[in-house]
């Protein structure tokens, strides 16, 4: 119901909203245990460039630049520091910057602790970055150890709301599957007995 | 953009100069709907809106068809749309001097073309350079996550204080981040688990 993408996937869009017509961007990524092979420390800093290139008119000279290079015969491909480096040059002249990631949990541990190095050394190095991130609970130690110093911390738990617009949803969508099956009382009954538990969570 | 047919034949190490020159027979054995010889069936397609040209230049479109495909060189770019029927044409020189012959020529064919459009180029290789930068695309999945959404779910972490701070702070003046712990045991699991626990114990 209320998955870490999800809260996501709200705050992008409101982020987008407010950001209409200014010169500040919104740059993200969805970690997903399912693309774990993709998912290389390298191709998820890559991944962020990679938006920035798309959200631009036109490729910033320095993305450009670093194309044209890597089709020299005998050029190496970009490591994590290239792309940092090209990130950070890349987002210089924008206001401020974005950069939602969800569910670094997700990505494999040896992996996700060079990438977390490396969103660390982001925004280390470019002020205009802000950094929204999510992940499961098991990390949070992981997680306090190189970012805590420079965050604040929102643990997401279902409230009251969440729990009623969503049961009403489930109900309802009963209702146009088998109507009448479910009175009005019974509805009632399910939504109380449930908020009740999810009080005394 | 899958305009040019089957791009995933430019994957890899052979569009990114090892290869050495492409040549026509390349060309063809692409999917691309461009190629020499073929350009009387005009396989453009006007809808897109950025690739519309009227020609009979057999040569100009052997041109343009070098530009969409990946060389060992630097692309020559072709900026539009052109004015008075003047194409800027940047092209590499080693393509049109060793291989097309004059340049010179193909160009002044052209010229002689009015209304002739030509945006064509500028996106591909955009688009190249994104899919060399990385393989993932989180636009996409951000629009299927977003499509699986529930109106107003969620909508109490944008009052908290924590991201107003973080959203709204001043460079320096306050936390770069905002992290996010959660997504496991918060959703329906956990509620119907709640649920029957409950049930349990009063039975």
């Amino acid at each position: 119901m209320l998955t870490s993408n999800k809260i996501s996937s709200l705050v992008i869009d409101t982020l987008r909203k407010e950001t209409r017509g200014r010169n500040m961007s919104v740059i993200f990524l969805y970690c997903d245990y399912q693309t774990q092979k993709d998912q290389s420390a390298v191709n998820m800093i890559g991944g962020l460039v990679r938006q920035v290139a798309s959200r631009a008119p036109r490729i910033p000279s320095e993305i450009q630049s670093a194309f044209d290079e890597s089709k020299r015969e005998g050029s190496d491909g970009l490591g994590v520091p290239d792309m940092i480096k090209l990130f950070v040059q890349a987002v210089g002249s924008i206001e401020v910057v974005y950069l939602c990631v969800d569910a670094v949990d997700e990505v494999l541990p040896q992996q996700r602790l060079e990438f977390l190095r490396a969103l660390q050394q982001i925004i280390q190095e470019a002020p205009n970055v802000r950094l929204f991130l999510t992940g499961r609970p098991h990390i949070r130690t992981e997680l306090d150890k190189l970012l805590a110093k420079s965050a604040y911390s929102i643990h997401i738990v279902a409230d009251q709301g969440d729990i009623t617009r969503y049961l009403s949803k489930k109900m309802d969508d009963d209702d146009h599957q088998d109507p009448g099956l479910m009175t009005e009382d019974l509805k009632n009954v399910i939504m109380k007995t449930i908020l009740e538990g999810a009080s005394e969570m | 953009m899958q305009r040019w047919g089957n791009r995933q034949s430019w994957r890899g190490n052979d569009w990114l100069g090892t290869a050495g020159d492409t040549t026509s027979e390349d060309m063809s054995t692409e999917q691309a709907p461009l190629f020499p010889g073929q350009a009387n069936k005009a396989p453009l397609t006007p809808s897109t809106g950025h690739f519309t040209v009227i020609s009979s230049s057999h040569s100009l479109l052997t041109l343009l068809a070098m530009n969409t495909l990946p060389t060992g060189d630097r692309v020559p770019r072709l900026h539009g749309p052109s004015q008075h029927g003047m194409l800027n044409v940047l092209a590499d020189h080693r393509i049109t001097n060793t291989r097309y012959g004059d340049s010179n020529s193909n160009v002044g064919n052209v010229s002689n073309i009015n209304n002739t459009t030509i945006n064509v180029g500028i996106e591909e290789e955009s688009s190249r350079i994104q899919e060399w930068l990385s393989p993932l695309q989180p636009d996409k999945r951000h629009q299927d996550v977003k499509n699986g959404r529930l109106e107003g779910v969620g909508e109490w972490v944008l009052r908290r204080c924590e991201f107003e701070s973080w959203c709204g702070s001043q460079e320096g003046s306050a936390n770069p981040a905002l992290l996010c712990y959660g997504g496991q045991g918060v959703g329906k699991t956990y509620i119907r688990y709640k649920s029957i626990s409950r049930n349990n114990g009063r039975c």
